[in-house]
């Protein structure tokens, strides 16, 4: 349904992305793992055109774009079909929980007050903040951030999620609640795609594993066919630094 | 002396220096919201003659801004034509417009900046167009971070507004000395002891005002510990 | 209208104000920095009943423009600096106090205010850690102010006192209401004798922002070469 072709995105001199391929099928739960300063959040805000590539192509269902003529229409058609959960969260700070998760389908879809309230309400009640929904972002802590984020994400119904690393900027004891959350929506059947450097977290929940390294992606497969048995000596060495550590 | 007998006097020419400081308010947030769309936007050419004009409205002495204005205008309105309808009260709103739209400028342009980048980017990744990011989300937190400095630069105008009596708008300045003249000079120190009253009293009721719409920001919740990014300029304009 | 072949000889005379308007600046940035430091270090180190009447002058000093500032030292400042002298025996006519030292009071008193606030602002920058690390290492109060606070403090306030400077600058153009000639005034008066009032001002508003853009550049190389060694 999602299909990148040959995306190429340079800051200044130094070239992110060198022509990444990837394509995801509905229902996929995709984990992009590598090395920091390799691509993968670029890569993911591409999708939505928060980044702009310098080239390549996106495909998503029947919407075709070449990033060489990024048009609004096109533009505007991916991003309200799909829906991100920031590192730093990104609520925005001057709504409570419960706008947060509102202010998007009443703006953005149109919908009336009262409907979108009730599928915020359910969203909230799905990642545990009913209770915080009329509190300020500034009165939250970062895992209940994050929440917001995701119910926010998951309320304009997307379909697909792109997670950029949801719990790296999380004080350690507040990533298994984010984890716990996110987990239950991979397994939900929503189409994900997950940057993280949890491995033993994205070994379980996804059915497949793409490894990014110097802009490209160097190798794509099964959970089982990445970790158990890298490709090269490059993700054997990414693979067992970042095990020992965790 | 009886100082409550000039107060009367003093106060029948608040009303045209009310509407000096009100114009030049409006006009000049309106000015502002230009010059920083199309500072920030860094539109060639346009952006850096943006920057010229906010650089005029900062470093020149406001009451040489008056003076600009008062000989400049004539020969503008001279150009398109018609001659009736300049006199001093109008160059002083306009010479203060220009004053407080460049100085509100720097107000603005620093309190957008200081929106997190992360904002606009869930904003855009929500589909929200250019619009709806501003008014929605952007520009709520920008005025959070801009009220103290726009509560400073209202206190600055209001200060400046004294300066018009120099280009003959007949405001409070002018008609204290027009008081003290036909007291023979006698009681000048009193006099302007009763002006600054007046305007500080200006001030307060300014002050009062922003600070009222400061402390219903959402953003300063109770347990918010951030400071604001941005730094305020301390320091008075003249 | 606007005539080109004045501007010459009017930007020659104009011009002729500047050193003035610069050495009555200086002085003015001077002093008020000395009595704003005096006023931070008061507040900083919460002394009792001084820091109030200092919260106080600064609540009076942001409330009224500075041209009345001006006008009431103009007419206050020569009763009270005769009262002065007399208190101390001195015979000395104060009503001869010359304008331009009303004017670099007037403007001090006001400015002196606004650095107060600019250096306890720095003050409250430099994080205390710094002078725990000293004095364990056992530096002295002053050698940890001369060596450490004081270097760190001025580099943070330099873009601020930049803007304090300017603003002195312009300040200065209100001494034309008490006679005293700087940039603005001399403008003034070129305009008054050859009528060509538009040609001089423009030319005052030319100095003015070349005066900005030079002052501007000088701190940001001044905060650039002192920031390297912090």
């Amino acid at each position: 349904m999602l299909e990148l072709k040959d995306i190429k995105l340079s800051y200044g001199s130094t070239q992110v992305l060198n022509g990444v391929n990837l394509s995801v099928k509905r229902g996929d739960v995709v984990s992009i793992i590598g090395p920091s300063g390799t691509g993968k959040t670029t890569l993911l805000k591409c999708i939505n055109y928060l980044a702009k590539p310098s080239s390549g192509t996106i495909a998503f269902d029947n919407v075709r774009m070449d990033y060489q003529r990024a048009d609004k229409a096109a533009v505007q058609a991916i991003r309200l079909r799909t829906a991100m959960v920031f590192q730093q969260f990104n609520v925005f700070k001057n709504m409570t929980v419960l706008q947060n998760v509102m202010d998007p389908l009443v703006v953005v879809q149109r919908k009336s007050t009262d409907e979108a309230r009730e599928i915020a309400l359910r969203e909230l009640e799905r990642v545990g903040l009913s209770s915080k929904r009329d509190s300020y972002p500034s009165q939250l802590s970062g895992g209940q951030l994050q929440r917001t984020g995701i119910a926010r994400a998951l309320a304009v119904r997307p379909d697909v999620i792109l997670f950029d690393e949801p719990t790296s900027s999380l004080d350690p004891e507040l990533v298994g609640e984010v984890l716990k959350v996110i987990k239950d929506v991979t397994s939900s059947g929503i189409t994900s795609l997950l940057v993280t450097h949890e491995m033993q977290f994205a070994k379980n929940i996804s059915n497949r594993i793409v490894f990014m390294d110097r802009g490209v992606v160097a190798a794509d497969g099964s959970p089982a066919e990445v970790f158990d048995a890298p490709s090269s000596p490059r993700l054997a060495q990414f693979l067992q630094s970042e095990l020992s550590f965790q | 002396m009886d100082v409550s007998a000039m107060i009367p006097e003093l106060l029948s020419a608040l009303p045209l220096t009310l509407a000096i400081t009100f114009t030049a308010l409006i006009a000049g947030f309106c000015l502002a919201l230009i010059a920083t769309t199309l500072r920030v936007r860094r539109v060639p050419v346009i952006s850096h003659l943006v920057d010229l004009y906010v650089s005029y409205a900062r470093s020149v002495p406001v009451v040489l801004q008056l003076f600009v204005a008062f000989y400049g205008l004539p020969l503008l309105v001279a150009l398109f034509g018609s001659e009736d309808f300049f006199s001093p009260t109008i160059a002083a709103m306009v010479g203060l417009s220009f004053y407080h739209g460049g100085y509100l400028s720097e107000v603005m342009r620093p309190a957008y900046l200081a929106v997190d980048r992360g904002q606009h980017d869930a904003a855009d990744s929500l589909g929200y167009t250019f619009r709806q990011k501003i008014t929605r989300v952007v520009g709520p937190q920008a005025v959070h971070f801009a009220l103290p400095g726009y509560g400073n630069s209202i206190i600055y105008l209001i200060h400046n507004v004294a300066l018009v009596m120099y280009i003959g708008a007949a405001d409070v300045m002018a008609t204290a000395h027009l008081i003290m003249e036909r007291d023979y000079n006698q009681y000048q120190f009193e006099t302007y002891l009763v002006l600054a009253v007046i305007y500080s009293l200006m001030c307060l009721v300014a002050w009062l005002i922003v600070r009222f719409f400061e402390l219903r920001s959402p953003m300063q919740a109770p347990e918010a510990t951030t400071t604001t990014p941005i730094k305020n300029e301390l320091i008075a304009s003249v | 209208m606007f005539d080109t072949d004045i501007l010459l000889p009017d930007t020659q005379e104009i011009l002729g104000a500047v050193p003035v308007t610069l050495g009555m600046a200086f002085l003015i940035f001077g002093l008020s920095t000395i009595v704003g430091s005096i006023f931070a270090l008061i507040e900083y180190r919460r002394v009792p009943v001084l820091r109030e009447l200092i919260m106080a002058y600064k609540i009076v000093f942001k409330g009224v423009p500075m041209v009345i500032v001006i006008f009431l030292a103009y007419f206050g400042l020569p009763p009270a600096f005769q009262f002065l002298f007399s208190l101390l025996g001195i015979n000395f006519n104060a009503h001869e106090t010359p304008n331009w030292v009303i004017l670099v009071v007037a403007i001090t008193g006001c400015v002196a205010a606004f650095q107060s606030e600019i250096i306890k602002g720095a003050l409250n920058a430099f994080d205390t850690g710094q002078s725990d690390a000293a004095h364990s290492l056992g530096y002295t109060g002053g050698q940890l102010f001369r060596r450490i606070l004081f270097p760190q403090v001025a580099l943070t306030a330099i873009p601020d006192l930049t803007t304090s400077m300017m603003v002195i600058m312009k300040a200065l153009s209100l001494g034309f209401a008490i006679e005293v000639v700087d940039i603005f005034a001399q403008s003034q008066l070129t305009a008054a004798l050859n009528y060509y009032y538009l040609e001089a001002f423009v030319i005052a508003v030319v100095i003015y922002m070349v005066i900005a853009y030079i002052v501007t550049q000088i701190a940001d190389r001044l905060e650039r070469a002192l920031r390297v060694r912090t």
